[in-house]
This record gives C-alpha cells, structure tokens and sequence, in this order.
C-alpha cells in the first residue's frame, strides 16, 4: 500500500483537484482498496486495479462537490480566487493553473488523461479501469491532451493569459497607497 | 490542427503507432511541433507535487485503521476460495489461489506462490520435467541405486543441480522419493479445480502466533537456528540437510520482502492470518506481514 501510495494520491490529485477534495478522495480510496483486498483476485495488475478504485473515488469526490449547497460552493470561489491571484505572478507550470485547465476536462477526458500521464498506465489497462474500449481511450486521450494545451496555452509558448489574469475591474483592483 | 492529426500525435507520443505513422510524424513539422505540445502537457501532468508525510501517514493509517476493523475471516480471502465455475476466472489461477488457502505443507505453499505468480500450470509442468530430466542425468551417471542418493558425494551434487535448475523444493521432494498422494493430484499440471482440493491444514503445518510476543520468539528461534528454517518439512531429513546456506537461500526466495524486512525467517500462521515472518537486517525487529499484498498483520522486537 505505501509503495503504490505516491501514484494512488497523484491520480486523486489530479483528478479530484483541489489538494482538500483530494485527500478526501484519496482517503476513500485506501480504505476501500484495504476493504476489497480480500476480494482481489488478480485478474488485472494490483496497481491497475488500486488506481481503478482511486479513480472512481476521485470522481464521487467531484459528484459530492457539485452537490455541495451554495456556501460551500462560496469556499470554491475562494480557491478559484486564489487561483487568479497565483496565475497573475506565476508561469504556466503553477499547478493553480493546471488544477483550474483540469477542472473544465470533461471527466471521461480527465480520468484518462490523468490514468495515462500521471498512473503511467498503458492503453489497454486504461481500458480495463473505465471499461470503454482501447479506441475510446486513445482518442479520449488526444482530445483531453489537447484540449489542456489549449487551455494552458502551451501552443503560444506564452505565460498565463491575459484573460484568465487579472480579470477584476480596474476599479476592484487595490489601491496603491505608497 | 486537426483530431485526427492531434490523435496521430498523441499515440505517438505513448509509442503506440506504426513505422510509417512515426515516419510521417517525424518528417512532419507541423505534426512534430503538436508532439511537443502534448508532451509538455504530459510532463506538466507528471508534475505532482507530493502529499506531507503527515497526511500521507494519516491517510495510510486510518486504512490500516479500516483493516484491523476488517473480521479476521475477511482477511484470509474467503471470496478467492470460490470455485472458478461460480466466478469464472481462469482455472489455473483459481487454483494457485486455492492452493495457498488450503495447503497442505509447507512445501506445496512454496509451490503455490511460485505457480501463481512466474509460472501457471502449464509452466509448472515445464518445470517438474526440466527437473525430472536433471534428476535422471545425474542418476545415469551413477551405477548405485537412489536409495544411496542421501549417503552418497554425489547426492550432494543432484541436490544443487535441481536447486539450481528449478529453485524449486518439489525437485528436491521427487528426488527424495517421498511424493505424497495430494502431492501428486497438484502435481498434475496445477489444475487444480476443485476437485481434488488437497485435505484443510492441519495445526502442525504452520507455527501458531497470536502475540506479538510470540512472533518475536519465533523469529528469534528462528533466527538462532543453526540452517534456515523454511527449508521443506519433507527435504529436511534427506537432501535437504545437506543443502548448503546459500541454497537454502536460494529455496527461500519465493517468499517477498516486505514492510523492511531483509531476511524471511518463514511462513507462519498468526490468528487465522498466514503470514511470511520476516527479520530486519539488524535482526532486531520481526514483521508478520501476508504476503501476497505485504500488509502488516503485526510486529515484535527480538527477546
């Protein structure tokens, strides 16, 4: 478990986003690879079949998001806020930026995205854990890939845009008291 | 750039194309250039940065929480005990698996762990022939009957012949002679469905721990004894007392290192649990841990 603990928290990561909802998922994940570690009959990889029930953790923490009532979802515009304020002052790596380009990922690009850059697993078993065929997972792939380039404008070769910077009218922005 | 040139990128990018597919991504600019986009995007994704160790340890141990809260029933993997014909899984696995559920000695569990993960039945067979094939060598160029094997210079070298070719204890056991029945129901190829499950384990098959006070005197013991302890129950009056340490080594690397333990002492039974016992290299610390998953059952200092 704690040899495959750093990959289990990463897939959660990325999926889930925010470092709070992915502990949280990552919680539910352990406890439920500890409680179905009887059931394991090695038909697939303990890895492939761990970062299978990471994934559908990580994807009920993000269903529980969405069902949270308004005030809680006051707390995600926070973060979002916070978000801004990192992409003003940081490069396109700031992982605020990537967690804000992941979050607008439909989920079944997300999920298999995250399964093949960050779990590191191959098409095949990608197949197995979401249970679509090879060809859904490879174009899934492209366009989820695609589709975070875009966002993070990586075919510009330029840092954070405008547009998802400082978006406060000027009005809003703090006054220079010096 | 369209979806099916980014798509062509993409499996590129995980390897998965053919030779003039990759030809044609690599002489092509455009195509090369959305590579290296999407590579990026990898690389950024790959860039995790890791929990806390205090999270990290808080998360690992309400799951352990979880399993110490797990019936001790659930534990041994009674779901795996299920016959393949109601889960419909490979025989042959569902018979490793039923193997190290209900053994019958030490030697067959040994035999389990090396079926379901290298080999299968079919690879097991292999193995008993290229082992049967060593044994019968060895015995043509010797004009005295096997009955003088154990009493005999040369015994000594069949033993490390069939330690060397198979690494398996089972060489050792037909060399002996002393196959038993069940023994020869698994040797069947390991197919075993089932149908000649061998008898449940008897209370002398495993050493009985149920404190970790006892795995410590365990360990010790076994630590303190003068040839590895997991030597075969049925090699140990013949071939195997002249095994040296390091075959004996050899016979025991079926057995995983786990949890940081450096040498396994041998496989014993704590509560209901089967578990490998394993000694730290300071040989200060026992671990019990299953092996199949290398969970912490428990722990004891060496008395």
């Amino acid at each position: 478990m704690r040899r495959h603990y750093d990959r289990i928290h990463a897939v959660c990561r990325r999926i889930a986003g925010g470092s709070r909802d992915a502990d949280d998922a990552c919680q539910e994940a352990l406890i439920k690879i500890v409680r179905n570690l009887p059931r394991f009959d090695g038909r697939s990889s303990f890895g492939t079949w761990a970062y299978r029930i990471a994934t559908n953790a990580s994807l009920d923490e993000l269903r529980k998001r969405e069902r949270r009532p308004k005030l809680d979802r006051d707390d995600n515009t926070i973060d979002r806020a916070d978000d801004r304020a990192a992409q003003r002052v940081d490069h396109v790596g700031d992982r605020l930026v990537l967690d804000a380009a992941l979050a607008e990922l439909p989920d079944d690009l997300r999920a298999a995205v995250v399964l093949r850059d960050v779990a590191n697993l191959d098409y095949s078993e990608i197949a197995q854990v979401l249970e679509v065929p090879v060809g859904t997972v490879k174009s899934r792939i492209s366009r989820g890939r695609a589709a975070l380039a875009t966002r993070l404008r990586l075919d510009l070769d330029l840092p954070i845009s405008p547009e998802i910077g400082n978006q406060s009218d000027p009005g809003e922005r703090p006054t220079d008291l010096t | 750039m369209n979806d099916d040139l980014t798509l062509l990128a993409s499996a590129y990018l995980d390897g998965d194309v053919t030779a003039d597919e990759r030809a044609r991504v690599e002489t092509d600019p455009e195509l090369a250039a959305e590579v290296e986009r999407l590579r990026s995007v990898r690389v950024l994704l790959a860039d995790v940065e890791p929990s806390s160790i205090a999270v990290r340890e808080s998360l690992l141990s309400n799951a352990l929480d979880a399993w110490d809260r797990l019936p001790i029933g659930e534990r041994t993997g009674a779901a795996r005990d299920a016959t393949p014909a109601k889960r419909g899984i490979d025989p042959a696995t569902a018979a490793a698996a039923a193997t190290i559920t209900a053994p019958i000695s030490l030697a067959d569990r040994r035999r389990a762990t090396v079926n379901r993960r290298l080999l299968g039945a079919a690879a097991a067979i292999v193995v008993v022939l290229a082992g049967g094939l060593v044994l019968q060598s060895a015995f043509s160029g010797n004009d005295d009957s096997s009955a003088s094997l154990s009493a005999e210079p040369d015994a000594t070298t069949s033993a490390e012949a069939l330690a060397e070719s198979s690494q398996d204890a089972r060489a050792a056991t037909a060399a002996g002679g002393e196959v038993a029945p069940a023994d020869a129901a698994n040797d069947s190829g390991g197919l075993d469905t089932g149908i000649n499950t061998p008898a449940p384990p008897t209370e002398t098959d495993l050493e009985q721990l149920n404190t970790p006070e006892e795995l410590g005197i365990f360990a010790s013991d076994a630590v303190g004894a003068p040839k590895a302890p997991d030597v075969p129950a049925a090699t140990s009056g013949t071939i195997a007392d002249q095994l040296s340490e390091s075959q004996a080594a050899i016979l025991a690397v079926e057995w995983p290192l786990c949890l940081g333990a450096d040498y396994v002492v041998g496989p014993a039974r704590y509560g209901t649990v089967e578990v490998v016992v394993g000694v730290d290299e300071s040989r200060t610390l026992a671990l019990a841990y299953v092996a199949d998953t290398c969970l912490e059952v428990a722990r004891a200092r060496l008395p």
